[in-house]
Parts: C-alpha cells; structure tokens; sequence
C-alpha cells in the first residue's frame, strides 16, 4: 500500500477535495495526484513516461477519471490512455456522476476497469471510496506498471 | 296556192353559189398569200408549188391575184352594199392595168420597152399568157359587176371567164405532159391553178340559172347531147393542138427561134401554128352556139313548167271550193275545229265558240287543254294521239270544260289530215253535244248505285267488323247483329226488345246498367259508351267495350242506336293487373328521398316521381323523353348522354355521378344508376333509373379530406419539433444528471464533513439544520434522477420484443424485499403474463407500480402486493397491480398520474410525485392505457393495457 499513487482526474475542485478527503477518511494511504483536465492528466501521464524521468514510485496505480472534462473530455482521455503502449494496461477507474446509459457503454468500450457513479450523499461516498481503494489497491492484482 | 315554177336553181342555190364564191375567194387568196410569203423569205418552192421544174410566179402575178381574191371575198360578203361594189371595181382596175401592161409588153417586147431594160428580173415581168388570163379574168369579173342585171353582161362576163378556163386548163395539160408552150414557158403553176380557180368562180358565179352550168342542172336530152357534142369536139382540138405543138418543140430544137420570140406565147401561136389561132376561134364559136342553144331550150322549158304551175293552181281552187261547200255544211250542223299536228287549234266554228264561251280569238292558237274537264285520264288522251297520229279516225264521248267553269259532254269524232307519205298534218275534229243525255245518265247511275251499294256494303262490313255490332230501334228492340255477334255468342237473331234480349247474354249484374244507359240516350238522343259483361256461346263472361250511336233520318228523325262493342277483356285484367302494382309503386317511388324515372326501351323518359319535380322544379312537358338535359350542368351532359346512350342500345346497368340544377339554381351530386326491367322474353321493356343526392356526403370529403392533410402537415411540422426539442432535451438531460448533482454531493459531502469533524462547535439546533440540509440534498438528488427517467422514456426508442412480464415482477419484488429485508408481505404473481414491449421500459413500469404498493402498504398490517393479467372485452390482455395499502380518495383518481402530483404526505410515504406519470407515459408509448381504482386506506389497484396487439397468454 504504501507509495502508491492515484491520478484522480477531476476538474471540479470541491469534488477534487471531497474525493481526496473520502479516501484518506476511509484510510487509504496512497498519494494522490490531481489533473483539473483531460490535457494536463494526459501530460502527467506521457510526459513522465516519455522523458525518461520516470520514478516508478510516482507512477499511478490507479486512475479515477470524471468524464466531464474542460479541454478534454473523459472518454478522449481513456483512449489515448489505452492507445498507448505504456498506459495500455493502467487501470482506469471511471467516477462520474453521469447515469447515462450512453456514458457507461463508451465508457467500457474504451477500456474502462470499471464504471461508478458518485453518491450524493457523503456516506454513501465514503462507503463508495472504501470500496475503490479496498478492492484496486489491495485486493486486485494490477499489471505491472510500464 | 302559188307554186314558183323554176327550171334553175332556187333562191337558196343561189345562195349557195355565193357561198362557193367565198371558198373560191379562199382558195385563190390563200395561193397569193402561199406566193407572197415565198417573195417575202425567198422560199421557191412557194413560188413554183413544183421543186426543180417549173418556173417561178411572178411579184405582178402575185399582187394580181391577191387584188381579185380579195375583190371576190367583198363580193361573196357584201355583194348588196354598194360600196363593195365600187371597192371591188377598184381593186380589178389593179390586175386589169397591169395586165393590160405585160400584154402590151409582150406584143411589142424588145423594141421600145424601157421598163424592161430596167428590170431583168423574171419576177417582176408577168408571162404574156399570164397576163392574157388575168386580163380576161378581170374583164369578165368586172363586166358581171357593172351589168349583173343585163343578160348581155353576164353572157359577157361567162364567155370571157369560159376563155380563161380553158386557157390554163391548156396550162395546167402543159404542166402534166411537160409541154412548156402549152404554158408559154414561163407561166407558173401557182398563176395557172389561180387562174383556174378564178375563172370558175366567176362561172359561177355569172351563169348559175342559164349559159354555161345549164347542162348540169338540165333533164333535157338535147342538151346532153349538146354538152357531149362539145365536149369531143374541144378533146379532138386538144389533140390536135398537142401534135401541132410537139411540131413546134421540134422547130425550137433545131433554133430556128430567136430566143426573145421564144416567150411570147401569142406570136408563137400566130406565126408558127395557124392551128392555135384556129382553136381559139373555133373555141369561141362552139362556145357562142352551145350557149345559145342552151338558153333557148332553157326558156322553152320555163315556159312549159309555167303552163303546168297555171294548171295544178286552178285544180286546187276547184277542190278548195269544194271543200269550203263541206266545212260550211258541217258547221252548220256540228261542232267543228282544226288543229295542227301540235293539237294547235287553227280553226274553230261558231258552235265551238257557242258551246265552249270563247271567243275564236281566244280559241285559235291555244291547244284543246284550254277545255280539258281533268275528267279523263291521262290515258285517254294519249290513246287518243296514238290513234290520230298513225292516221286512224277516233271516236269518244268527252267531258269538257267551258270557260265559264260549266261542263259539258261532246261526241267527238277526229278525223286525221294525211299528207302523200302517210302522215297527218292537221286534224279536224267533229262533235255535237251529249252533255244533257249524259247528265240523266250520271243521276240515274248514282241513285241506283247509293241504295244497292250501301245496303250491301253496310252488311259486309259488319258481318265482317271483328267488333260486335247491333241495332236497336226506336222501341227499343234489336234489329239487327251482326255475324261475330252471333258467333260469340251463339244466338241466332231474332227480334226483340232489349230486356229479355240483353238477360240472356250479359252478366245479371250489368243487365239494368246497360238497359237504363238506353233508355237514357234515347230521351235525348246522343252518343254513349259503357262496359259490360257479355256471355260467350261457352258461358264464359268477357268485358266488352260498347259505343252506341244514335241513328237519324235525312230529315232528322230518331231511328234508334246502333252500337259496336270491342273484346277488352285482356285489357281490363291488364289494367287492374297494373293498377295494383302501380299504384304500389309509384307510392313508394314517390315516397324514397331519391329522385326516379322510368323510361321506355329507347330511353324515352315517360315519368318521373315528384321527387323530381320537386328538385328540378321543371314542368313534365319539358322534361319527357330527353328534356332531362336541361337539368344538366353543360360540362357534364355530353358525357353523361353518351354513357347513358351507351346503357341504353347494349342493354347494361347504367352508373354515374353528375351534377343536377335545382329549381332555386343549386347544383348538386348525384349518383345516378339506372337498371333495365326485362319481359319474359329477356327482351328491355323499360328502364329504371334513380338519383341519389350525394352532395353532402361528397362535401363531408373532401372537408376530410382536406383536414387529413392539415393534420397531416401539422404533424409533420410537430414532428420537426419534437426531434429538434428532443435533441436539446438530450443535451439538457445530460448536463443536469453531472452538472446539478455535482453541487448537490459538495453540498451534502461538506456538510457531513462539517458534523464530523466540527460537531463540537455546534449545538445540537445547528446540528439539526445541517440533517436538514443534508435530508433535502438527498431528495433532490431523487428528483433529479426521476425527473432524468421521465425524460429518457419520452425520447427513447420503443423496442417489440417478448417480454415476460410475470418473471420482471418477480425481480423487481425480490429487489424490493432485498432492500427492506425487515418487512412481511403476501406477494402474489400470476406466472405467465406475456407481453411485446420494450424490457428496459416495462421493467420500469413495473418497478414504479410495485414499488409504490411496498411504498404504500407500509402502515398496512398484512400487506399484500398482486400482480397479473385479465382480459378485457374484446380479449385484450389487462395487466394489474394491486395492493391493500393507503389507497387513494378516487376523487383526485384523475390527478395520480400527473408530473410532481401527490396524494400522499411525504412524511408518510416518501415520493417525487414522478413514477406515475413515467409509468403513464411508458405505456401511452406502447399504445396501451392505464387507469387505477381505489378507495382510501382500501388500497390501489392499478391496471394498464400495452397497445391494441393480442398478446396469447401463457399457460
């Protein structure tokens, strides 16, 4: 668990601190790196593969991604992940308050781990945040990064 | 009568002579013009008529000829103006003086002529014998001019033109035997021919009635002889003539001639042969003796034919006297007219003029037609002419008309005038007057003939009369019947009076109808006419149809009647036959709404019911056979005729639809057909038709017809719409499930943030307020989220596919007890109920229904949810849900499936006020309907169909 790392991608930053905060209360010890869009989650991802500064301890086990996005949105950014050899593999864990139906099948079609819709209500959050870090950062074995 | 005795030619040969002169005038001009013409183009054949022989005319010779062609022209044309005399003296003065000239030229030739010195040219010099001839040619046609009337004169003038003849006869031998003396060398054929032609007219012309042509006209044998006698004695000259000239070819052979003496044919005649001279003389004295002896027995002959005519006249006037004697005695006793052959009337005596009123004036030159009565047929007539005309005597009695319009009768005798060869040439008819005899004959006749005739004729005719006649007198008894009387009825005739008579043989209950009917027209005599019932011999009753007429003597009395009576009694069954369903129908056909006609079998409209009368407003004159046209809008009637023409000759059902005007001018549709009513036979007797107003219904359509478009239209636009409103739907739906529960979940998050971890800071009031805040951030996040349902089932798309309605509740239901695991309910679902629908959309429904009855039957003790289906009336599928929960007050049944509507405190039961009228909303998208019952706290029972397709229920 520990030196774990979490890209969340979300741009609202109320969401941004109530995320961060739901999985600190519910005791997950990973870092958790934010993106406010689809270009600068992508830029997080590639550059620090591409430079070659890559510090595999900084490298994202796990990605949350809002579909909503400024510049670019969710769906985009899941494709270029999964178009990349490097990020092919990373899972992405979609947390987005969509319902659609429309939403939920792109969203797999491009390669989603996963698909959850956020509680309104804060409880239901938390138990939603327990349930993420419990289960990709513990009991699912990921593919190896890189 | 005076006959003109004439031994020479008539009046009209003399005539004809002249006309021979203008042939003659013709031919001689038209060799002058042919000799003209060859000078004019230096043609010679024109000149010389012989190619490579003769000798060429002369331009003298020509000019010559031309002046006297056209001199005789003027005669022959205008022989009786004195100012074609004189021209024609002028124009013979021409050839006469240049004639005259060449003579002269020729006796003293080479000697002193100047003329000829200067002109060489042989066409202008004229032959001596050419001249000769002119000359005589010009005397002689000249002295006939000036003494035509004097016998020495003409006797001058024939002697002369009797030499010139013969001189160029001599030419024209001289011609043929290639003798050129005998046409003094030079002379042309052209000239000689002319010369001919000339000096024969001039015969002709001069001597026609004595002299020269005498013995071409004459009978007697003298003068024959005469003529033969001269003739041998010129053929004996002529020969002798030739050996003494070919004497003389000899001679000029052997040039013993001067070359110049060679052309002078008189010197030559002179000097070398005495035997011309000697011909010339002994010519002229045969001629002088021959034509005096020819005159002399000409007016012997005159003479003798005047003796005769004198002889033949005084005959005549002793016959003519004679018959005068006769015409004067038949006119005394008879009626006596002349006609021609033509029937003009010629003469007529007074008794004709007598008898017919005319005057003779007015008779003479008309034909008998001014009398004809028209009595007699064309054929009398014509036999008439045929028998006079082939010269037989006729005889007849004739009725004729005189002028004051009387008739009169005539026994007339034609007696035909016949001339030598048969044939009539006048008629003289004799008659004398019948007229009174005939008259008592005519009366006598007539009376005779009317009482015979009528008697019988009256008793043929009835007997024969197929209608039942009889007679009744003035005492009322029978008189007579006639024989289809008796035969019918098989009585014999007997006289009697009409009571017992009339007992046995009409049906008891006409007896007293007939009898008094009678006695009635006899009170006052008049005609009458009634039906009765006669007995046949059979004993059978047939209707009869009676006219009694009354009978009246020439002075006026009353004899009695005399009635003829018709067999009707097929008619009468006829009539009552069609009375009866006639009368039937024409009540109906005048009671349908429609209008009706009938017409005959050629489409000969005979009636029409007052519905029609009515409607069109025409009156029924105007409308029988086809005047129906005029009710007839113009575009139509062409088409309407011939479709109708067309049903009316093949004999077919007959359909259309047109216009009709009524009588305040509307026009309406109709729909018209027209069916044929056939006999026995198969054979159309008549056609009924009818016309059923369509108008409104035909209104009603095309008002549909055009609203279904509108619709339609408008449809089309809302659906436009719609798909628009749809698609800002879809976006705006999208943007509210993120962008309003995003707020909503900071809202909620940071307050469950604040109780956490500052709820030491607050008090237990602000700790209330921040659940309260936290309590409706939840219910509006369910709003959200119905509200997003109910919009996506507005928009989605209504898949057909099975759907096991029976297994979804049961999921639903087992969802439901999942999440409320404390709660006890008695659930019932009905396994089976099959239906086409979209899953996704169903699902829904049904988890909105069950949802609301575990919602509603939660203060309820023994709660109970079923659901199943039923069937409806026409065996539609009616699914249910029930429950025995809160129930609703069925007043606001109306406002359960309206958007945010609620019945129910959402203290007590929880809701957004949306799941109905999604529900309402899925199955109105299938087509189907929902409607609930319910009472409060008796529970709900909802049900809802799914479209109008039979859905077979499982087992």
């Amino acid at each position: 668990m520990k030196n774990c790392v979490i890209l969340l991608v979300e741009d609202n930053e109320y969401d941004q601190e109530l995320t961060m905060k739901a999985l600190k209360m519910v005791g997950l010890q990973a870092k958790i790196v934010v993106a406010c869009d689809g270009v600068e989650a992508l830029d997080y991802l590639m550059g620090s593969l591409e430079t070659g500064q890559c510090d595999l301890n900084e490298h994202p086990q796990l990605v949350l991604l809002d579909l909503k996005l400024p510049k670019l949105d969710g769906h985009e950014v899941l494709k270029q992940i999964r178009s990349n050899a490097r990020t092919r593999l990373l899972p992405v864990v979609v947390l987005t308050s969509s319902r659609e139906e429309e939403d939920v099948v792109k969203s797999y079609a491009n390669g989603a781990y996963s698909y959850i819709r956020k509680p309104v209500d804060f409880d239901d959050f938390l138990d939603v945040a327990q349930k993420i870090g419990d289960y990709w950062l513990k009991v699912n074995e990921n593919p190896p990064v890189g | 009568m005076t006959a003109e005795m004439s031994l020479g030619p008539s009046g009209e040969e003399a005539q004809k002579f002249q006309k021979m002169a203008f042939w003659f005038a013709c031919a001689i001009g038209g060799i002058g013009l042919l000799a003209l013409t060859g000078f004019i183009l230096d043609i010679h054949l024109l000149r010389s008529f012989l190619p490579h022989f003769a000798p060429l005319i002369s331009l003298p010779s020509t000019v010559n000829i031309l002046c006297v062609s056209i001199a005789m022209f003027l005669y022959a044309l205008f022989d009786s103006k004195p100012w074609s005399r004189r021209a024609i003296i002028c124009l013979l003065l021409v050839p006469l003086s240049v004639a005259g000239y060449f003579i002269v030229r020729s006796l003293w030739a080479a000697q002193f002529d100047v003329i000829s010195l200067l002109i060489q040219d042989y066409g202008i010099v004229m032959p001596f014998l050419s001249a000769m001839s002119m000359g005589l040619g010009a005397l002689s046609f000249m002295s006939f001019i000036l003494w035509k009337e004097n016998r020495w004169g003409t006797l001058l003038s024939g002697l002369l033109a009797m030499l010139m003849v013969q001189m160029n006869l001599y030419a024209l031998l001289g011609y043929l035997l290639k003798l050129p003396v005998l046409y003094d060398d030079r002379m042309s054929l052209p000239s000689s021919l002319s010369y001919v032609l000339i000096g024969t007219a001039l015969l002709i012309m001069t001597t026609p009635f004595e002299g020269f042509l005498v013995p071409l006209f004459s009978k007697n044998t003298r003068v024959r002889l005469l003529t033969m006698f001269a003739l041998t004695v010129g053929i004996l000259i002529l020969v002798e003539g030739m050996t003494d000239v070919s004497r003389f070819h000899h001679t000029v052979e052997q040039g013993m001639m001067a070359d110049v003496l060679r052309f002078n044919y008189f010197y030559v005649m002179t000097s070398f042969s005495n035997i011309g001279l000697s011909i010339l003389m002994l010519v002229g004295a045969l001629e002088a003796i021959y034509y005096f002896e020819a005159s002399t027995i000409y007016q012997r002959e005159k003479q003798v034919a005047q003796r005769e005519t004198q002889r033949a006249e005084e005959a005549l006037e002793a016959s003519y006297r004679q018959l005068e004697d006769f015409k004067k005695a038949l006119d005394a006793s008879d009626i006596v007219a002349i006609t021609d052959t033509h029937g003009v009337i010629t003469y007529v005596n007074d008794a004709f003029c007598r008898i017919s009123g005319y005057t003779r004036d007015e008779l003479i030159g008309q034909t008998h037609r001014l009398i004809n009565s028209g009595y007699h047929p064309k054929s009398f007539f014509k036999s008439m002419w045929s028998a006079i005309g082939h010269g037989h005597v006729w005889h007849a009695e004739i009725k004729n008309k005189a002028k004051d319009g009387s008739y009169y009768w005539v026994d007339t005798t034609i007696v035909p005038f016949l001339r030598d060869d048969g044939r009539p040439y006048q008629y003289i008819a004799v008659r004398h007057d019948i007229t009174e005899r005939k008259r008592v004959e005519e009366q006598l006749r007539m009376a005779f003939d009317d009482v015979k005739e009528s008697e019988a004729r009256f008793r043929t005719i009835a007997d024969e009369s197929p209608m039942f006649i009889v007679m009744v007198d003035l005492a009322m008894r029978t008189t007579f019947l006639n024989k289809t009387w008796i035969d019918f009825t098989g009585q014999s005739f007997r006289e009697s009076p009409v009571r017992p008579f009339l007992a046995e043989v009409l049906h008891p209950d006409d007896v007293d109808r007939t009898v008094d009917m009678y006695q009635q027209a006899a009170l006052s005599p008049h005609t009458f006419s009634l039906e009765n019932r006669l007995r046949s011999r059979e004993g059978e009753y047939f209707w009869v149809l009676w006219h009694g007429t009354p009978r009246f003597l020439p002075n006026g009395e009353f004899l009695g009647f005399m009635s003829s009576g018709v067999d009707i009694t097929v008619r009468k069954h006829m009539e009552e036959a069609l009375r009866n369903s006639e009368s039937q129908w024409r009540t109906l056909a005048n009671s349908i709404p429609q209008l009706a006609w009938m017409a005959d079998q050629t489409g000969w409209i005979f009636w029409y019911n007052q519905r029609w009368y009515e409607y069109t407003g025409l009156p029924i004159e105007s409308v029988e056979g086809w005047g129906w046209q005029q009710a007839h809008h113009p575009d139509h009637v062409d088409r309407v005729t011939e479709s109708i023409q067309y049903a009316f000759i093949h004999g077919t059902p007959w359909e259309d639809t047109f216009p009709l005007r009524s009588k305040e001018g509307q026009w309406r549709w109709f729909l018209s057909r027209a069916l044929p009513i056939r006999n026995d036979a198969g054979e159309v007797i008549r056609w009924f038709g009818s016309n059923t107003d369509i108008t409104d219904e035909l209104t009603t359509k095309a008002a549909l017809e055009q609203l279904t478009r509108e619709l339609e239209h408008r449809v089309a636009e809302r659906t436009a719409a719609l798909e628009e409103s749809n698609k800002e739907l879809e976006s705006f739906s999208y943007s509210i499930s993120h962008d309003l529960r995003a707020p909503l979940r900071s809202i909620d998050g940071f307050s469950r943030l604040v109780l956490a971890e500052q709820a030491d800071k607050l008090d237990d009031e602000g700790r209330r307020y921040l659940r309260f805040i936290r309590e409706n951030t939840q219910r509006m996040g369910e709003l959200i989220d119905d509200l997003l349902q109910l919009s996506r089932v507005g928009r989605a798309e209504v898949k057909q596919e099975p759907v096991d309605l029976s297994q979804l509740a049961t999921q639903v239901l087992e969802e439901l007890q999942l999440q409320e695991p404390h709660r006890h309910l008695m659930i019932h679902v009905q396994d089976g109920c099959l239906a086409t629908g979209d899953r996704i959309l169903l699902r829904t429904v049904l988890q909105n229904l069950l949802a609301n009855a575990w919602k509603f039957t939660s203060k309820t003790e023994q709660a109970r949810i079923d659901f199943g289906c039923d069937q409806d009336d026409t065996g539609k599928p009616v699914y249910y849900v029930k429950d025995n929960g809160a129930g609703f007050d069925p007043a606001y049944a109306g406002k359960l499936f309206g958007a945010f509507q609620r019945l129910h405190d959402a203290r007590d039961f929880p809701g957004t006020g949306i799941g109905l009228a999604t529900v309402k909303r899925i199955i109105n998208r299938h087509g189907g309907e929902i409607w609930a019952e319910g009472q409060t706290n008796q529970g709900a029972n909802f049900y809802f169909t799914l479209g109008s397709r039979k859905i077979k229920l499982g087992t």
